[in-house]
């Protein structure tokens, strides 16, 4: 049985300017111990795919189609079941670092909370195991993280703490939120190697728009407009990218030059056909027809007629 | 820098700061009725005065040292409020202190009680409304308030008296003690006494403080570390209870300590509709008879007592929100 299953997930925010869809139609599988990045530009739905698995949305997402957790669908759970799985079995870590922790209490309580919580551990023996977690993510005094407030720590340090919470109930799947936004380059490096380290006994979906991260995982899947365009084993995507728009993501990366994608991405994809369309140099007539996502080989597959 | 060190030094700033403002409004409170146009002594004797012949008048001026020089004056006025001591009052023949220190006395006894069941009402019920936002509960808590808010409270009180005290008559019309009774009975005496007052001030105080912490909760429910809360699979009583409210604490504490001084001048008019002898009757009758050693006594007296909730407010803000607290610490001022 899969760890999680991801049947034909949409998103739609009721808005005053109307219904604004924000993913549609997503598959996924994840199997135990299982990494897969999600890979995409700022309003691709990235995150609400994130939030979404958790049933994390606001009651002004209508949420269609199904998240099947361990043969449990989450949509169906009720709220004490749901409350459960979040941060138990489910665990995120959030984006923003400094703005994820409570700013008037104590980081080791904060800590302990979910702990105590999830019912992994409780008093003492929850501090202990939050101590000993502020240790694994590095940081060489943890009892004074434990007593500190979050505005006396940097990011990176939120970062850290962050990973060390969501990873202090030994989830089975980790869903990280843009882990390395805002870091230079040696914390983006260290926050990486620690969370690869952390995550070794769960699975992980690492949401990112930073390739370079997205790289530690197995399998990577590229979203573009609310829409997986491109998944596969992380090698072939990336270095045998079959769509224009993963092409167009790699080359706009630092070291390969920051070519930048033409045009503009039109968040709100009223018209029908491929949504990439209008920047894709590649254009022919049969864009104006939807794309499905097909196997083009074994585990890769990609939304393009013409891949 | 060390923390002891950091700590006494922002506190050095902090007791600078509020010396200053002191120092500011004594002189106003000096300067105003000196650049008032008109005589002071033709003020004080009223329509008397066009009867007293000139001489009089200068040896009135002479009594209360008006004749001499203006900084002259200041400083023997400075020094005065130094000591706390403001002359006597002109109708009462009584030392301003001796008079200010018995009716402040009752002033507190309306407020204090008020205060605290103000507050807390404001705190349940914000929070109640806060969490149900939009709910009928909230629309109706919200509705009373902005309409208490905004209902001056001597026609609201007037109104009181008129149902509660003169057509039913379940509570006296005013007055602090029917004068009879002695020991317990006395103060069970005096709680049947305020016990309407101290209600209007109550409802006053829960009003504006309501809105207060509910419209914090409201804010505080769209942070982003509410989310993550959420995410943490925790309660929504845990969420609300430890990771709201002890954020709504800060500015609830604070406002409860700066409101000191509004409840100050909320109490002189609810003490002059009841008719009792506290600090607004006082300020009321003053002004009426033109006492103005008793009107600057009592001015300095609010003041010093509105610098000292907010440095109060000020002291509890750095104990309950940490961020604060640390720039206390390393003595940076905000």
């Amino acid at each position: 049985m899969s760890l999680l299953k991801v049947r034909d997930l949409s998103v739609t925010f009721d808005t005053l300017q109307g219904p604004f869809k924000a993913i549609e139609g997503i598959d996924l599988d994840m199997e135990e111990l299982d990494t897969l990045a999600i890979v995409g530009e700022s309003g691709c739905g990235k995150s609400v795919l994130g939030h979404a698995t958790m049933r994390l949305l606001d009651d002004i997402a209508v949420v269609r189609g199904s998240v099947i957790y361990r043969g449990r669908e989450v949509y169906a759970m009720s709220q004490k079941e749901l409350l459960e799985m979040r941060g138990k079995a489910i665990s995120l870590v959030p984006q923003s670092p400094s703005a994820s922790f409570n700013p008037v209490i104590r980081i080791g309580k904060q800590i302990t909370e979910l702990i105590e919580k999830a019912g992994v551990a409780h008093g003492r023996e929850a501090e202990e195991r939050a101590l000993s977690y502020l240790d694994y993510v590095g940081f060489s005094d943890p009892h004074a993280i434990f007593d500190s407030y979050p505005h006396r720590m940097s990011g990176g340090m939120c970062e850290r703490a962050l990973i060390a919470m969501s990873t202090s109930t030994e989830p089975d799947l980790i869903i990280a939120d843009e882990p390395t936004k805002g870091l230079d380059a040696l914390s983006r490096k260290n926050i990486l190697d620690m969370l690869q380290r952390m995550t070794a006994g769960s699975s992980l979906i690492m949401i990112t728009h930073d390739l370079k991260a997205a790289a530690m995982c197995k399998r990577v899947a590229v979203m573009y407009s609310g829409e997986i365009v491109e998944i596969g084993p992380t090698r072939v995507v990336l270095e045998h990218p079959a769509h224009q728009y993963t092409r167009g993501l790699i080359d706009a990366q630092p070291s390969k030059g920051m070519k930048p994608i033409p045009g503009r991405h039109n968040i709100s994809h009223k018209s029908e056909g491929c949504r990439f369309r209008n920047r894709c140099e590649l254009v022919q007539s049969e864009c104006v027809r939807h794309p499905l996502l097909r196997e083009i080989e074994e585990g890769h597959m990609v939304r393009c007629h013409y891949a | 820098m060390s923390l002891a060190k950091g700590r006494a030094r922002f506190f050095a700033g902090k007791a600078l700061r509020y010396g200053i403002t002191l120092v500011i409004i004594l002189s106003i409170n000096f300067a105003i009725p000196r650049a008032m146009p008109g005589d002071p002594m033709i003020n004080l004797l009223g329509e008397d005065a066009v009867r007293v012949d000139r001489q009089m008048l200068d040896e009135l001026r002479a009594q209360y040292g008006l004749d001499r020089p203006i900084q002259d004056q200041y400083i023997e006025y400075m020094l005065g409020a130094g000591r706390l001591d403001f002359g006597y009052s002109i109708h009462k023949n009584l030392k301003v202190t001796e008079l200010i220190y018995d009716r402040f006395f009752w002033t507190l006894v309306l407020i204090f009680p008020s205060i605290a069941i103000g507050g807390l009402l404001a705190l349940v019920l914000g929070a109640i409304a806060g969490f149900r936002q939009g709910s009928k509960v909230d629309r109706l808590l919200t509705g009373v308030s902005i309409f208490m808010y905004s209902c001056p409270s001597f026609l609201f009180a007037m109104v009181i008296v008129t149902i509660f005290s003169f057509h039913l008559g379940w509570f006296p019309l005013g007055n602090i003690s029917s004068g009879r009774t002695q020991g317990f009975a006395y103060l069970l005496d005096i709680g049947y006494h305020l016990f309407l007052p101290v209600a209007i001030l109550s409802a006053f105080e829960a009003a504006y403080i309501f809105l207060i912490v509910r419209n914090s909760i409201t804010q505080i429910m769209g942070e982003y570390f509410i989310f993550v809360a959420k995410a943490k699979g925790l309660s929504a009583r845990v969420i609300e209870l430890r990771h709201v409210m002890r954020n709504v604490l800060p500015q609830f504490i604070s406002i409860m300590a700066l409101n000191f001084g509004f409840m100050v001048s909320g109490a002189l008019i609810i003490e002059i509709v009841f008719s009792l002898n506290g600090m607004g009757t006082l300020i009321y009758d003053s002004v009426m008879s033109r006492d103005y050693p008793v009107l600057q006594g009592a001015f300095v007296f609010l003041t010093i007592f509105v610098l000292a909730a907010n440095f109060l407010a000020d002291v509890l803000y750095g104990i309950t929100d940490p961020r604060i607290g640390d720039s206390m610490n390393t003595g940076k001022m905000i």
